[in-house]
């Protein structure tokens, strides 16, 4: 079993929530709140449904914090659970298409004068499944197979949906 | 990698709104309060629930007995009610039967009265009296009647024989007439001599 380095306020923060210490989970929360809120944004697309997936996921954090094993940090398990509750929110559909492996491979360089702003929106106007896969892919780092084993889908479906993704972003910022 | 860390961090970051955690505290407080009063439960006391089983099989017990004497009950009624309709019916509709039977004592006293005895009994008297007075024996009535009350006897002594056979009710009835008309002959012989 790989253990992860963790400091000693973590810990002690994890203990004190399991004791159901309101306090302590509120400090939990208040760490990864807006990172986890952000991702949350770019899967779903809207702040309401980003809302919801981030009160949910924090209450089953809370109640599920004894399966926590300490496999992966407290924010790569709490990370997990959000990009789920997302997807149960966007109901996105991943369709797999046949192709080469010289397509998946394919360098995607963003142009530097391009602000966060403008490559949001063109995110946000991609189709459900590219827009998740792409996003768990490019900015968060999943690779295939931990994008396959989270979305439930075969790692040659992660690859094709990236690969739309890519091609319809690149298509989206060349206009912008 | 550098690629995807430059892509992460040129998007915008967007901060969470507060009402989400009052939210989860709420929630996390209901479920406390559902978990308090769980628990609450385990300490109360527990009871036994009675046993409705063997209750509901008493009870099915007593409602089968109530049904079987309710049932005996009825057929006790419905011989009785038929046993008097039958026996009114006869009484009105059997009165001919009634008297049959009453003539049977009638017929048993007549056999009794007529024996052998009692007609060599008769014999000897008439036989006696004839001695006595000869001329009354000559007489044509005397005759008739000796000769009437010897037919009266063949025929008693043949239907006799025919009831032993048939035992008829009739033939029975025919008897005591013939039996009471030998004794009115017998009678009338004797008065002849008086």
């Amino acid at each position: 079993m790989k253990l992860i380095k963790r400091n000693n306020s973590e810990l002690v923060l994890i203990k004190l929530c399991l004791s159901n210490n309101r306090q302590a989970q509120f400090e939990l929360f208040n760490k990864y709140k807006d990172a986890m809120y952000t991702l949350a944004y770019q899967i779903t697309g809207n702040y309401n449904d980003a809302e919801d997936a981030l009160q949910d996921t924090f209450i089953n954090v809370f109640m599920n914090l004894k399966s926590f094993k300490g496999e992966s940090t407290i924010g790569a398990w709490i990370k997990t659970i959000l990009i789920r509750n997302s997807i149960k929110k966007t109901k996105a559909v991943f369709k797999y298409d046949d192709i080469s492996e010289v397509s998946i491979s394919e360098q995607f360089n963003i142009d530097d004068n391009l602000t966060g702003e403008t490559i949001e929106k063109a995110l946000l106007e991609l189709n459900k499944g590219y827009r998740t896969v792409f996003v768990l892919s490019e900015v968060e780092g999943y690779k295939h197979r931990e994008i396959a084993e989270i979305l439930g889908i075969s790692e040659g479906t992660s690859k094709s949906q990236l690969f739309h993704a890519k091609k319809q972003l690149k298509k989206k910022l060349q206009f912008a | 990698m550098s690629k995807k860390v430059d892509i992460k961090n040129k998007l915008p970051k967007h901060i969470a709104p507060d009402c989400v955690w009052t939210k989860i505290a709420t929630h996390l407080d209901y479920l406390d309060n559902q978990n308090n009063n769980s628990r609450l439960a385990t300490k109360l006391p527990t009871h036994t629930a009675p046993d409705i089983f063997a209750k509901i099989q008493v009870e099915k017990r007593s409602k089968t007995k109530f049904i079987s004497y309710r049932n005996a009950a009825a057929a006790i009624l419905i011989l009785v009610s038929t046993s008097i309709g039958i026996t009114t019916y006869l009484v009105k509709n059997n009165a001919n039967i009634a008297h049959t039977i009453e003539m049977e004592p009638e017929s048993t006293t007549n056999t009794n009265i007529f024996n052998f005895q009692t007609s060599n009994e008769f014999s000897y008297i008439l036989s006696q009296s004839c001695n006595a007075q000869p001329e009354v024996c000559n007489k044509p009535e005397y005759e008739n009647l000796q000769k009437q009350l010897n037919d009266i006897e063949k025929e008693i002594e043949t239907l006799k024989q025919a009831l032993s056979t048939y035992k008829d009710p009739n033939l029975e009835k025919h008897l005591v007439r013939l039996i009471n008309d030998k004794v009115k002959l017998e009678k009338y012989l004797l008065n002849l001599f008086s």
